[in-house]
């Protein structure tokens, strides 16, 4: 696989805040996605992730620049293209799903002509052609009575529904790539569940790449080939699944799975037993 | 916002303390010193100008000049130091009007917002019926009934003001009270009362400082409006308004009596007005 | 044979037209960890806010040491808030952004004991310490801590004037997981030396697997079952229990683990672990 296969491929890449030059918050970066990989990049809250696949979309925050590195996506560049470049990026390439639902769809707009609107603007279709799909779609994600439902607006669903409707619209234009950003956190385990499944089926059919980041190892280790745990603006391990989960290189890895209780779990032993050093990764006790 | 860039920005925003992002603004330096300029004068005007009084008839409505900057008054008295003297009597009411009003406002707000119900819309809708007349009827009907000493008057003004306040400091507490840690305090075993004036207030603070600041600049207007028609400040006592009143009599031979008490006034309002929507802005931009 | 410390006993709870509570009965035995596990919607934050007497039954009873807690004035409950304490899921907001740490935990200390002075602070020193905070601390700010150091000083503050029962309302449940699992080890450490009795509410089933002894199942604001660890999690369980269960991720990793080809490695063959 040469570099130009790759669905995706970021190089050296460094972010920072625009106002203050002493703050880095990612310190160059690397990463390759091939065609119908699914990564899962695992961090806690501040270690970079979100922002990473921010970027990728080139949605990072105005008062975030990047100061160097490349991020290509299907070949082309992200980092400095011009506007309408990445409005072409944007949903036939590359999509983003998002934790709230209610934060990507516009609440005074139905659904049907949110979905429509996305797949006009990257295809020459009528409108009529564009409804039809609409509904299809809605039917490919779950939701029910997608005929009559097509014309609801965003609070008239549940929160599972929304999402699924929030996944309807990013797969509209049929994207290579599918930035998925903590999009079950906010969900109930069953529903989390449902939507899981649905992304496993989604990405399956279309051989979508998959970016799914998230704070949950054991939910990441359940969906994506290969893991990428980051820390501080850093990448700090990465390797497949089954190797990262049992056998894991970086203290911090090991920490992090260490934590995590399982159903196998001893509930009479302390939790972090045996990881030495446990404080100074979490900046906890004696900081 | 993502976390990373949240905690970010805090910390490079906890090396610029907030004053200094508030004297960043050069429009807010000059407001905040315009004030303080303004305000040590007219605290100083006994000790700059003692004889302000000093009536000396034969240089009556002389026009500026280096012996006199502002020119002199109908009696021979120089007007830069009956300025200062107004001032100073203009500051002290539109003071005393802001501290009635933040007073008065913040409890009547707190109550609304604690107890709800039928004495939120009682509490509310005086408000809202004092809020409906314009603030310089309502100040000239009070002061037709009630005269118009400067003390009348921070009494009046203090009223006029106090239903802002009170909106203000209501929709904030109103918020804080379905907060977390309200919630923490009651089950610790504070009482509401507590739980209002010790933990919700200083959050509410920032909020009720801006309209005090804004409060300021409302004052002096209204005060200076009513002195100008003849039902504010009465002779021999002098506001700022009282000046411009006079000196707008005078327009024809005395250009300077009128012109620079009602620059002074302009200068004055529009100082507070700036420093106090600058704060409000800060503060909509920390609670996005 | 040894009293109930809690007692619930058919309540109740109506928020206008929706019944948020629909007959919960339980006990929680002194100086075991219960937990009440349900997914949103399921009452289980409402029963926690009946217990804390922050909301009234619209039915049922609840006894704190034999006596009825659920009725009693506001005058009277004061007695009883210093038996019976919280730890909220927010750690940021669940503290005074305008206070520092010292006022922070030394508010029940003055409020309850009128402690004041030299005595209080160390008091307070003491219970940073049993947290695992410096003392430094005192005079920080929750903006100036972490999520993780945040939740220790609810806890410290609710430990300050020696609670009898601690409410942990999803109290791991927005704090990172290194920071999780040092707090929840922090919390069976308490309870060791302090002889605690715990109502741990929350989501996550293997979490509560790890803490509780008994634990009570909800589901639209009925409870489905109570029982002990080792009953919730095995076949013989309520089938919404086995649900949850099946559900959470801890399962699905185990579920994709022991699946022999998961997913599509790179090249597109298949992952042969």
């Amino acid at each position: 696989m040469t570099v130009d296969d790759a669905v995706l491929n970021i190089s050296d890449l460094r972010i920072g805040l625009r106002a203050d030059a002493e703050v880095e918050l990612l310190h160059g970066v690397s990463m390759t996605l091939a065609r119908g990989e699914r990564v899962g990049l695992v961090g806690e809250s501040g270690s970079g992730k979100s922002l990473l696949s921010l970027s990728v979309m080139g949605l990072q925050p105005p008062a975030i620049d990047v100061r160097s590195g490349s991020i290509r996506v299907n070949g082309s560049e992200v980092v400095g293209a011009r506007d309408s470049r990445l409005d072409e990026l944007r949903g036939r390439s590359m999509a983003m799903i998002y934790q709230d639902p209610m934060s990507s769809l516009n609440p005074v707009r139905s659904v049907g002509a949110q979905i429509v609107e996305a797949i006009r603007a990257h295809a020459t279709v009528s409108r009529a052609a564009a409804r039809r799909t609409a509904i299809d779609l809605l039917g490919s994600v779950g939701v029910r009575d997608p005929h009559r439902t097509v014309d609801n607006y965003p609070h008239e669903f549940s929160g599972g529904m929304r999402q699924r409707v929030m996944i309807a619209m990013a797969i509209s234009c049929e994207p290579d790539l599918l930035l998925a950003d903590e999009p079950t956190t906010a969900l109930d385990v069953t529903t989390q569940a449902k939507i899981m499944e649905l992304l496993d089926d989604l990405v399956e059919q279309r051989g979508m790449s998959v970016i799914f980041v998230t704070h949950d190892i054991a939910l990441a280790s359940s969906f994506c080939s290969r893991i990428d745990v980051m820390r501080r603006g850093e990448v700090v391990e990465t390797g497949p699944t089954a190797e990262v989960m049992r056998n894991p290189q970086h203290p911090y890895t090991s920490a992090l799975l260490a934590s995590i209780c399982t159903f196998e779990t001893d509930p009479t032993r302390p939790l972090l037993s045996g990881v030495a050093a446990a404080d100074a990764l979490t900046g906890g006790a004696s900081r | 916002m993502t976390t990373t860039t949240a905690i970010a920005t805090a910390e490079a925003a906890r090396r610029r303390s907030s004053l200094r992002v508030l004297l960043a603004d050069p429009s807010v330096v000059v407001a905040m010193l315009t004030i303080l300029l303004v305000v040590a004068f007219s605290v100083l005007a006994p000790v700059l100008f003692p004889d302000a009084n000093a009536i000396d008839s034969p240089n009556r409505l002389l026009a500026p000049s280096p012996s006199h900057w502002f020119g002199t008054d109908e009696l021979g008295r120089d007007l830069l130091a009956r300025m200062a003297h107004a001032g100073q009597l203009t500051l002290l009411i539109a003071l005393g009007a802001m501290a009635l009003s933040i007073v008065l406002g913040v409890v009547w707000g707190m109550l609304a917002a604690s107890f709800g119900g039928w004495i939120d819309e009682v509490l509310m809708r005086t408000a809202d019926a004092i809020l409906a007349v314009p603030m310089i009827l309502f100040a000239l009907v009070f002061v037709a009934a009630l005269g118009s000493s400067p003390e009348v008057l921070i009494v009046i003004l203090g009223i006029v003001k106090a239903p802002l306040a009170a909106r203000v400091t209501r929709s904030s507490t109103m918020v804080e009270l379905t907060s977390d840690y309200v919630r923490g305090l009651t089950v610790i075993g504070l009482s509401k009362r507590r739980i209002l004036f010790t933990e919700i207030l200083p959050n509410v603070f920032p909020v009720i400082a801006a309209v005090a600041t804004l409060n300021i600049a409302s004052a002096i207007m209204i005060e200076a409006s009513l002195s100008f028609i003849g039902l504010g400040v009465q002779p021999p006592l002098a506001s700022l308004g009282t000046l411009l009143k006079i000196g707008y009599g005078y327009l024809p031979d005395g250009w300077w009596y009128a012109l620079f008490p009602a620059a002074a006034i302009t200068v004055v309002i529009a100082a507070f007005n700036a420093v106090g929507k600058r704060i409000e802005r800060y503060l909509d931009r920390r609670a996005v | 044979m040894t009293e109930p410390l809690i007692e619930v006993d058919g309540l109740v709870k109506d928020f206008g037209s929706v019944r948020a509570v629909d007959g919960a009965t339980f006990s929680i035995m002194p100086g075991e960890t219960f937990g009440l596990v349900g997914e949103s919607g399921s009452g289980k934050s409402t029963i926690a806010a009946m217990l804390l007497c922050l909301e009234r039954p619209t039915a049922g009873e609840i006894r704190f040491r034999g006596t009825r807690i659920d009725n009693l004035a506001p005058r009277k409950l004061l007695p009883i808030r210093r038996d019976m304490q919280l730890v909220m899921q927010d750690p940021v907001s669940s503290l005074n952004r305008r206070k520092t740490v010292r006022q922070i935990i030394g508010l029940p200390l003055s409020l309850h004991e009128g402690l004041s002075g030299a005595a209080r602070e160390a008091r307070i020193v003491e219970l940073l310490d049993l947290v695992g905070l410096p003392a430094s601390f005192v005079e920080r700010y929750p903006h100036e801590l972490s999520g993780g150091q945040c939740q220790r000083v609810s806890i410290a503050r609710s430990l300050a004037i020696s609670p009898e029962f601690l409410v942990l309302d999803e109290s791991v449940s927005a704090v990172d997981v290194l920071m999780q699992a040092q707090i929840l080890n922090l919390l069976n450490a308490l309870q060791k030396e302090l002889g605690l009795t715990y109502l741990f509410v929350s989501h996550d089933l293997a979490v509560v697997r790890y803490m509780c002894t008994r634990i009570a199942v909800m589901q639209g604001g009925k409870i489905l079952e109570v029982s002990d660890r080792e009953q919730i999690f095995s076949d013989q369980a309520h089938p919404y229990t086995r649900a949850l269960i099946a559900a959470s991720p801890a399962s699905l990793a185990a579920r994709a683990a022991a699946e022999a080809t998961p997913h599509l490695s790179p090249t597109g063959g298949t992952d042969a672990s």
